[in-house]
């Protein structure tokens, strides 16, 4: 295990400079009118050469891993998605994580309840607090009642764990079949859904379960991106160019990711921990100070495999890049 | 305090909704069309400061709307936002003003917001690079934004950026790509660094993703974007400062190598331990004669935390030594490695030191990294009874509580190897024909659930139809046969009686065998008479719906998969009666799902997990198991036959392909008239291998739970 990359997300950073007032640009060293550096700026720090994976004093330690596919079938040369968990498991315990924070597609098969239930057993033993929210592999038809929510809950719920309020929403429940795409409509039943909305419902439900009198902070969970990613190939389709996820409408960003934003910022939810496409981005920001954090697949990677941690200090969240070295 | 363009007539609060479906992005299309016509010079002066997040929210959507217009018509669904501001990027030169105008709008929002998305890091770029001259001031904001953000994007993102600076030049004059990672790194953005050098590794390599990079051979030797190869050089420093242990980081060493001839980097990748795959080691086993040398690899794979790594040097060995490989890759011949290994161990433990010391290795690294798998599980079954390795003062001694753990603390394959215990406790109570079925029970199982070994024809068949193969895989991971399956399963079910036929004379008959015999042999026997009409009648049915003409073929194909189903269930219903289970009864039911999961599931162990593990409910999965493999298995067979009016079919394809690597030129008639031959004849063996592997299935599940009955009956007495 050892982190790859650092960043220092600060929770109010300065926006005037301190010498000549003038607002000062987000991330840049300094004042562009006077040189003035700009204290406690936002961006990647340095990772110490040892120590790196110790937490800091104080701090609360969330984990972030994303689309597990438990029961994918994977080839030989690879370990199964189920066992690389178990090591991310240990791992994480030994790394002193508060709260680990799965964002989705669990499972490979939707409707896979043995999957789930394996998956929960070696989540409720881990020793971790932890929380999840269903993927669109999880899922066999949104908007219906489903297994994954007998053995995992309902959406939208509000959780702390550790002084941070975690707002869990199920990305495709705002989205009836009717309005989904022709071609989700044709093959969803078969495969999966992949189209993802929040919805207004869910946001208002969500909305009442905060307790507005906290000053905890607040983050939210689901899977659905809110950026576009580039699209992958057809998975199982021999390697072409040009066959790729998007061209049959798939795999898109969340439809009300506009919507959700200001909603996150309107209720002052600082950070954003979602899933769903595999490529494992950079952490990013957004208006209003709001983090975005993307895992990719913490189990599906070749070679060494991805996460995140995610310590919260009292002024700032500090974001480690994680590769679990198999 | 910035003065920034607001759109002219319209406020922001008269703005359309935000963009959340299907309709209101058409609502912000129409918007924007009328937009369009309505204004050339479509911006009025505001202070930014003015606005607060959510009115800078809806400007921002309506000037996305307006650009995505302009970027051949795109909606203004968030999806859109990269790629409309990437065809920004790739346009800017020619941009209409009022587009301009928009563009240097919003990358001022963006950049007052504090937003790093992938739109924003396109639309960045554009005022970095290519806008360079129109915008002066701008553009420094945007390039020194762009060295500092923490930009959430990754290197495939960055690939588009690069290449779209690259196509309008942008890379000259205090900006060129070494320019801009040594402005990163001097500001201590590392990461952002690396991910854009891996953009253009990507690039130079016409690659979608890093890991997918398999040889330095790859990269082109002609610089793809300018810089290119400094890049490379780059970021191999980088990798090499940050001890990158993965292949496709050695692969951009050695070509930064062959650029830079630069012995420290050539002596570096040489002694690094790399992550190296399964056929690499066993090149390496080649050369190991002493077990010293395994050890001192393994310590360094270890010491290196890459425990992975280790365990494939010790499969390698344990190939070489007794499995060897002439073909193909060494993946496939562990299994039989392994098996061979654990044959050889109950004469003795191996005589070869090298051979000797991979097992210990490799029993350990099994346990200590989870390693799973059935013949992992089976390797170290074997080995931990052995006193030559786990005996008192053996090198495994210590590890046999782990071992234990590890093969039965898992998964609940153990669950079988009770049953042959309790089975075998009570073999002086069984009949000599019980005894035998019970052996023959025990191997079946045991059979069915091993590690998949291809056996020639297997191979061959890979051969023949490996163009198929992915696209089966793919789709047959679509569920509609599946729910074809489970639906004609239900119907089955309701109107069982009707299907099963008349089942009174077969349990009579059944019922005088078993009360002569037992539940042994000769009951099996008479389940499989009693099933093979129907094997032969779906064989028959699925040869005969290959040749009826295309257009037809496809509905028959659906009538055939009904009719394979209806005669499979009828054939398990007989079985049933043969050992007594109706399955109409509670449980019965059951009984025609668990023969449907086992018989035809994939043989490492999803069935049978499933099956020793279904609680109430479970129905549908275990039923769906059996049908992905049923359904992918078709699949393959109906590629082989579909009508397709346009283009050749994969299987005509196929078919011109084999001939012409005999020597020979199929014409389109010859290979249309022999499709539906070779269809027909795969169709009907393949059906009666699949409703084969069913009744088989159910006579052992029938068996089984009737031996065990037996046991419990004199385990409680």
């Amino acid at each position: 295990m050892r982190v790859t990359a650092r960043w220092e997300f600060f929770d109010a950073p300065p926006t005037h400079c301190s010498n000549c007032g003038t607002k000062l640009v987000p991330f840049l060293p300094d004042c562009r009118r006077c040189g003035t550096p700009a204290p406690a700026r936002t961006g990647e720090v340095e990772v110490p050469e040892s120590g790196a994976l110790e937490k800091p004093t104080g701090a609360i330690r969330v984990a972030h891993l994303s689309d597990l596919h438990i029961g994918q079938n994977v080839p030989a040369t690879k370990l199964k998605p189920i066992a690389v968990f178990r090591i991310w498991l240990d791992r994480l315990l030994e790394l002193e994580a508060d709260v680990l924070v799965i964002s989705g597609d669990i499972v490979e098969r939707p409707g896979d309840d043995y999957g789930m239930a394996r998956a929960h057993d070696l989540l409720r033993t881990s020793g971790l607090d932890w929380m999840t929210v269903p993927g669109n592999h999880d899922i066999k038809r949104p908007g219906y009642h489903d297994v994954f929510f007998d053995i995992f809950g309902n959406y939208p719920r509000v959780e702390t764990h550790h002084g941070i309020d975690f707002v869990l929403f199920d990305s495709m429940a705002g989205l009836p079949l009717e309005e989904r795409d022709v071609a989700e409509r044709m093959y969803g039943d078969y495969v999966c859904y992949t189209e993802g909305r929040v919805g207004a419902s869910q946001r208002d439900r969500a909305l009442e379960l905060l307790d507005s009198t906290s000053t905890r902070p607040r983050a939210m969970v689901l899977h659905h991106h809110i950026t576009r990613q580039h699209a992958d190939p057809m998975p199982g389709i021999p390697k072409q160019a040009g066959v790729t996820e998007d061209i049959f409408g798939t795999m898109k960003s969340l439809m009300d990711a506009d919507e959700l934003m200001v909603w996150a910022y309107e209720n002052k939810l600082q950070t954003i921990y979602h899933g769903h496409k595999h490529i494992y981005q950079q952490p990013g920001m957004r208006p209003g100070n709001i983090l975005i954090l993307n895992a990719g697949s913490s189990t599906l990677r070749q070679g060494n495999q991805l996460g995140r941690l995610i310590d919260y200090l009292p002024d700032r969240r500090v974001v480690s890049n994680l590769e679990l070295m198999l | 305090m910035h003065k920034t363009p607001l759109l002219l007539g319209y406020g922001i609060d008269a703005l359309p909704a935000f963009p959340s479906s299907r309709d209101e992005y058409e609502r912000w299309r129409t918007w924007s069309t009328s937009f369009f016509e309505e204004h050339d010079e479509p911006l009025q002066f505001v202070e930014f400061d003015e606005l607060d997040t959510p009115q800078r929210a809806r400007l921002h959507v309506a000037w996305r709307a307006i650009l995505g217009h302009w970027a051949q018509g795109r909606s203004v669904a968030p999806d859109n936002g990269p790629l409309i501001t990437h065809h920004f990027l790739l346009n800017a030169l020619e941009a209409p003003a009022m587009i301009l105008a928009t563009a240097a709008s919003l990358v001022e929002l963006y950049i007052d917001s504090g937003v790093t998305s992938t739109d924003a890091l396109f639309l960045t770029a554009a005022f970095a690079w290519p806008l360079r001259e129109a915008f002066p001031q701008l553009s420094e904001l945007a390039w020194e934004y762009t060295i500092h953000a923490p930009w959430q994007t990754d290197p495939l993102n960055l690939k588009d950026m690069i290449l779209g600076i690259d196509a309008t030049e942008g890379f000259r004059d205090g900006r060129t790509i070494p320019d801009l990672i040594a402005a990163r790194l001097g500001a201590g953005a590392r990461a952002s660094a690396r991910a854009f050098l891996e953009g253009v590794a990507l690039i130079q390599a016409r690659r979608e993703k890093i890991d997918r990079l398999k040889s330095y051979r790859e990269f082109q030797t002609a610089e793809q974007v300018q810089g290119a190869n400094d890049a490379l050089i780059a970021l191999a420093k980088i990798y090499q400062e940050e001890e990158e242990d993965q292949l496709h980081a050695r692969e951009i060493m050695k070509r930064a190598a062959e650029l830079t001839r630069d012995l420290e980097l050539v002596g570096f990748i040489e002694n690094r331990t790399w992550d190296r795959s399964l056929d690499e080691a066993y090149l390496w086993s080649e050369h190991v004669a002493h077990p010293r040398q395994l050890d001192d690899e393994i310590e360094a794979a270890l010491e290196s935390k890459q425990p992975h790594h280790a365990r494939r040097l010790a499969e390698a060995i344990m190939v070489r030594k007794f499995n060897r490989l002439w073909y193909g890759s060494a993946i496939e011949n562990l299994p039989g490695a392994l098996e061979k290994f654990s044959r050889a161990l109950h004469k003795g433990p191996p005589q070869d030191a090298v051979a000797r010391r991979a097992a210990e290795h490799l029993a350990t690294l099994y346990v200590r990294t989870h390693h799973t798998t059935q013949s992992a599980r089976q390797f170290v079954a074997s080995v931990a009874p052995s006193i030559a390795f786990t005996g008192r003062g053996a090198a495994l001694y210590g590890m046999r509580d782990e071992f234990e753990a590890f093969y039965n603390g898992s998964d609940p394959y153990h669950i079988l190897s009770r049953d042959a215990r309790a089975l075998r406790h009570v073999a002086h109570e069984l009949s000599d024909d019980e005894r035998a079925a019970s052996e023959e029970v025990e191997r079946w199982f045991s059979d069915q659930f091993r590690l998949e070994r291809p056996s020639t024809l297997d191979k061959l068949t890979r051969m023949l139809t490996s163009p198929l193969v992915d696209a089966s895989r793919y789709l047959g991971d679509i569920n509609v046969l599946e729910e074809a399956c489970l639906s004609a399963l239900r119907i089955m079910a309701e109107r069982g009686h009707a299907v099963a036929g008349d089942l009174e004379h077969i349990s009579q008959e059944a019922a005088i065998i078993r009360s002569q015999y037992g539940h042994g042999i000769k009951l099996m026997k008479f389940a499989r008479e009693v099933s093979s009409l129907e094997r032969t009648l779906a064989a028959s049915v699925a040869m005969a719906s290959s040749f009826l003409p295309p257009g037809l073929s496809l509905a028959a194909h659906a009538a055939d998969l009904g009719s394979s189903l209806l005669l499979a269930f009828r054939a398990v219903a007989r079985i049933g009666a043969v050992f007594g289970r109706d399955i109409h009864e509670a449980g019965g039911f059951q009984f025609v799902a668990d023969s449907f999961a086992i018989g035809l599931s994939s043989k490492d162990g999803e069935g049978l997990l499933t099956y020793m593990n279904k609680p109430d409910g479970q129905l549908v999965s275990t039923v769906t198991i059996g049908a992905v493999t049923y359904s992918a298995a078709r699949l393959v067979e109906y590629l082989w036959v579909a009508p397709r009016a346009n283009g050749p079919r994969p299987s005509e394809q196929l078919l011109r392909h084999t001939a012409r690597i005999v020597g020979f030129e199929l014409t389109h008639t010859a290979a249309a008239k022999m499709v539906p031959i070779i269809g027909a004849i795969l169709s009907g063996a393949s059906t009666y291998h699949f409703i084969s592997m069913i009744t088989d299935a159910a006579i052992h599940v029938a068996a089984r739970d009737a031996l065990l009955v037996r046991y419990q009956s004199y385990d409680q007495s």
